[in-house]
């Protein structure tokens, strides 16, 4: 089993989408039991994968033998191995996440077989993509993954058919541009197969069908990655689909664009050993750059926190263009420890977006106050997200943002050390604000008490039972500690809140151990 | 180089108090269990921490990597006699702290209280984490994590203003870190190494602007937190948290680790001779001295006995940064000294100021009057550390300026006499009629039913500083061998020079 394990990644979340559906008619618990086995067995494989990559090297696998670049090939290197890791591992939290959320969630309908039906095609689309080893395998899975993804929106109310159409539309001209432009490769050299595109490339790229062919790849991929200016589908789609749909959507789903845009720029088309290439990503540094201040901006002239989460990705989103820039290997693993940390944490915010939906009622940022009384460990959650996406210690986010700020720094490219750090001045000005009405101030009702002139009694009532107070928010009979969160929601939350500061802490051993098989062209290994 | 000692005694002193914040979250409901915590997180860090002094003392240094971080770097701890002196300076004023933490949070049955706790002991944390780390990235750690966990202390009373405090001292001490991001990875780039070298290590690892440039980047963190004028403005309005917060926090922890990253980066990171070079010292030095007499002239008009104490923090942590610029080994030592003599000096005049509050409940100085008849020892505590703010020799401020003063006329630099001088006078002038008004004016009729000293978990604490304040002016070798650390890191850092 372990030499097909390639494809089985990629075969394990297919089968079971399209079981799933038969599986509930028989016993619906049945169902989601094998649909939660599917997802772990996938992220049990991902990491098997990964431990070969790690200790044999670059895994090539020929689908049914034939050898390419006829046949179908699987590649998984030292950047496709974490990155599989990491969209495998989120998509099993999600899906334990979905469970309860369904259940608890009134104004979700009953969508459930159909969202596990997609959702096991998106990630199936997503793992496709980081072991395809051609061009046009990878165009499939991108389009599993897109087409699942505009379902996935529509499913979340009236509201959200129109901001998935809009997805749809947009994301299929991104597509056909990259189809488009494939072609094009495909005419100017007769191959699909990366391995044997990157032979042939480099030496063509005065050719205009070349140009022209990168350039509407690149434009596809930044539709679907949501580079501003290509940005504008994803604060609707994000916004109005149903949260843990949009907590894979804006993680490991939307990154997989970006590693496209690697595949294509460095192992394609050289890197900046190619004059081509170094122009290309040049521009998209700066295109990089903008979003990563654009998207920033709006956030904070967001009032919901939905719609913050979703400019915010934007911009966090752009990191890894922005380190795929930069260039060098180290660059390069920084911007997969951004895939790791920004996945983790945004998934870990849009979990909590839909426990103050199923708790609160309201992702209004000025109708929080109190959440630290009702939901405390949530509460401690975003506080560590927060910490996460402006990037403070000891939180992944920082060791993200050191990174690729020491690589600006040791490239000249300063720009982008002020670029970054603005971003995280920016984050902190949205997420304060939230963590201010979460964390500290008081329920509503309670604000004006808090004079002077009644704090003995306060405190008294404090003193007797901390945690229970009187007041809280309308319809939600019993807050507290205790009923918090249904234990499959809260588990993700705290799994992920840990894992955010021990991925930090822990970024210089996953540097040193697991993103230190990045090859790039021009022999740029890890430590030079 | 000196001897190395492979220990991770270091990491407990940080981790000691994590653990204390995550177990006080824990028993919030039992208070006096959760106070227990911080008793016994505060005794145990000092235990460690001065534990390691006689290591120092022998001039060896105590070193632990617990933590890679990639890049070729890692989470180094290094204790030197500089870092140490500032370690065991919070630890020690923790423990002392922690007692009037509690007897003033309980006196005024404050709320909120276990947050409070909690963010205290993460402050401490990063405070010591600060003095014994080992190069640049793992002190930027520290150091944005005392900025976020300052952050809870300062909105403590939950109300519009001091939301708007947290948010003002957010926006300087986070705009400012970031900047420091920048210079050390500036740094990194130019160098290849963060570590902290006796004396600097970027002596000609680049051109002279790039140099300036990455001198100026680093120090925006540390100088906004030391408040040096113009960038002192979070700190009189973070004056609205309570008064024990003031006095750890803002009279020794942040603060001091403002002052803290000033000494570790021109004394470690660029050098005496490599600032002199650049021709960056003058300037520091100048914008020091007119912070040391503006704010003086400040605190003379604030009524409030608070903000009174926070002006005379900025001017006297600027006497930190002016020692350091001046560039001889004298000045350097009174600079490091200093950061000692001034946090007992000054948590014994907040220690007052919470003390008074707690019993009248105002602290305008002129509703003071007569108070000092009613409580005779803290009022006494008061003067003689307010004698000592102005440096009244036979207590401990005097010896750092002395000290400060003599380096300035080693290197020639006599216009700072003057401002010692005048500065001097200014202390004594807005410092000294508060206790003359409290000991002679009539009492404030509505004041006048207030009896005796405030509650002995108030009290003890700031006659223990007071009188550490006055025995240190005369041996200021007990207890913790302060000025001979001070020594050793001067001689350290200007290679022997001293």
């Amino acid at each position: 089993m372990m030499e097909h394990l390639p494809v089985l990644l990629v075969i394990v979340p297919l089968a079971t989408a399209l079981i799933s559906p038969f599986l509930s008619l028989l016993s619906r618990r049945l169902s989601l039991t094998v649909i939660q086995c599917a997802f772990l067995l996938n992220f049990i494989q991902s990491l098997l994968a990964l431990q070969r990559v790690l200790s044999q090297g670059d895994w090539h696998y020929w689908l049914g033998g034939w050898n390419p670049p006829y046949g179908i090939e699987f590649v998984l290197d030292g950047v496709s191995a974490p990155f599989a890791v990491v969209a495998t591992g989120i998509a099993f939290l999600v899906s334990l996440y979905a469970q309860p959320f369904f259940r608890k969630d009134p104004t979700e309908r009953e969508p459930r077989s159909l969202f596990y039906v997609l959702f096991l095609l998106m990630a199936t689309g997503v793992t496709g993509v980081c072991v395809a080893g051609d061009v046009f395998t990878m165009y499939v899975f991108l389009e599993i993954t897109s087409l699942s993804a505009y379902g996935l929106v529509a499913l979340g109310g009236n509201r959200a058919v129109f901001a998935g159409f809009r997805y749809l539309i947009l994301g299929t001209v991104g597509a056909t541009f990259y189809l488009v432009g494939v072609g094009f490769l495909f005419a100017a050299t007769g191959s699909l197969n990366i391995a044997d595109l990157a032979a042939l490339i480099p030496n063509l790229t005065n050719s205009p069908v070349v140009i022209f062919g990168l350039v509407l790849i690149l434009v596809g991929m930044g539709v679907k990655s949501a580079l501003v200016p290509l940005h504008f589908w994803l604060p609707d789609a994000h916004t109005q689909g149903p949260t843990p749909a949009i907590a894979y959507l804006a993680t490991a789903m939307l990154k997989v664009f970006s590693y496209a845009m690697f595949r294509f720029l460095f192992t394609i088309f050289g890197g900046y050993t190619n004059e081509l290439a170094s122009r290309a990503l040049e521009i998209l540094g700066w295109l990089a750059a903008v979003s990563v201040i654009y998207g920033s901006v709006m956030a904070i002239a967001q009032t919901d926190f939905r719609r913050m989460l979703a400019y915010s990705t934007i911009a966090q989103v752009a990191y890894i263009p922005l380190a795929m820039a930069i260039g060098t290997p180290f660059a390069i693993a920084a911007a997969l420890l951004q895939v790791l940390s920004h996945s983790m944490t945004k998934c870990l915010l849009f979990m909590l977006k839909g426990a103050m939906h199923v708790k609160m009622h309201t992702t209004m940022i000025g109708k929080l106050r109190g959440m630290g009384r009702i939901m405390p460990i949530c509460t401690a959650a975003l506080f560590i997200a927060a910490m996460s996406m402006i990037g403070l210690p000891p939180a992944s986010g920082f060791f993200v943002k050191w990174q690729i700020v020491t690589e600006a720094a040791g490239t000249g490219k300063y720009v982008f050390i002020v670029v970054m750090i603005l971003s995280g001045l920016l984050n902190a000005v949205y997420f304060f604000r939230v963590l201010e009405n979460a964390m500290f101030l008081p329920p509503e009702g309670e604000a004006e008490s808090h004079g002077s002139s009644c704090r003995d009694d306060a405190e008294e009532a404090a003193q007797v039972s901390p945690h229970v107070e009187s007041s809280v928010v309308p319809g939600d009979p019993a807050p507290g500690f205790r009923g918090e969160l249904p234990i499959l929601m809260l588990a993700p939350i705290i799994i992920l809140a840990v894992l955010i500061i021990v991925a930090g802490v822990g970024s210089g051993w996953i540097l040193d151990n697991v993103l230190n098989h990045i090859s790039l062209p021009g022999g740029g290994a890890y430590y030079g | 180089m000196a001897e190395i000692v492979y220990d991770c005694r270091p990491l407990w002193a940080v981790l000691i108090s994590l653990i204390a914040a995550g177990l006080i979250l824990l028993s919030g409901r039992h208070r006096n269990l959760r106070e227990f915590w911080t008793i016994a997180a505060a005794a145990g860090k000092i235990a460690i921490v001065w534990s390691m002094l006689p290591i120092v003392l022998a001039g060896k240094t105590v070193v632990c990597t617990p933590v890679f971080l990639g890049h070729g770097l890692s989470l180094t701890f290094r204790v030197d006699a500089a870092g140490l002196l500032f370690a065991m300076l919070a630890s020690g004023l923790w423990l002392i702290t922690s007692f009037y933490s509690i007897g003033y949070m309980r006196t005024l049955k404050e709320e909120h209280q276990t947050g409070y706790f909690a963010a205290f002991a993460v402050c401490l944390s990063s405070a010591v984490g600060i003095a014994l780390s080992g190069n640049l990235l793992t002190f930027f750690i520290f150091f944005e994590m005392l900025t976020l966990s300052t952050w809870p202390l300062v909105i403590h009373e939950r109300n519009q203003e001091a939301m708007k405090a947290g948010r003002q001292y957010l926006v300087y001490t986070l705009v400012s870190g970031q900047l420091t991001l920048a210079g050390i990875a500036l740094t990194y780039a130019v160098a290849g190494s963060l570590d902290f070298v006796p004396g600097g290590f970027l002596a000609g690892s680049a051109p002279k602007p790039m140099l300036v440039l990455i001198f100026v980047l680093l120090l925006a963190g540390p100088l906004v937190k030391a408040g040096l004028m113009p960038m002192h403005g979070w700190l009189p309005r973070a004056m609205i948290a309570p008064t024990p917060v003031s006095a750890l926090l803002h009279a020794v922890a942040v603060v001091k680790a403002g002052c803290f990253g000033v000494i570790r980066i021109t004394g470690f990171v660029f050098g005496p001779e490599l600032m002199g070079e650049l021709g960056v010292a003058t300037p520091l030095a100048v914008l020091a001295a007119i912070t040391i007499i503006l704010a003086s002239v400040i605190a003379l008009t604030q009524p409030n006995l608070k903000q009174r104490l926070a002006y005379s923090t900025i001017g006297q942590l600027s006497y930190i940064i002016l020692g350091m610029s001046l560039l001889s080994p004298l000045a350097i030592l009174g600079a490091i000294f200093h950061l000692f003599a001034h946090a007992v000096m000054k948590i014994t005049l907040f220690f007052t100021a919470g003390a008074i509050y707690t019993k009248t409940h105002t602290l305008e100085i002129d509703d003071l009057s007569g108070m000092g008849r009613v409580m005779p020892l803290t009022f006494a505590a008061f003067t003689l550390c307010s004698l000592g703010i102005a440096g009244m020799p036979f207590v401990v401020g005097f010896l750092s300026k002395w000290d400060i003063l003599l380096g300035a006329i080693d290197g020639g630099n006599f216009w700072v006499v003057v401002v010692l001088a005048v500065s001097a006078l200014l202390s004594v002038s807005y410092l000294i009629p508060i206790p003359l008004k409290a000991f002679r004016g009539a009492t404030k009729p509505e004041l006048a039913n207030i009896q005796g000293e405030p509650r002995a978990l108030t009290l003890v604490p700031l006659l223990i500083t007071a009188v550490l304040a006055l025995v240190c002016g005369i041996f200021p070798d007990f207890p913790g061998h302060f000025y001979q650390l001070a020594e050793i890191a001067v001689r350290n850092i200007t290679a022997g020079c001293y």
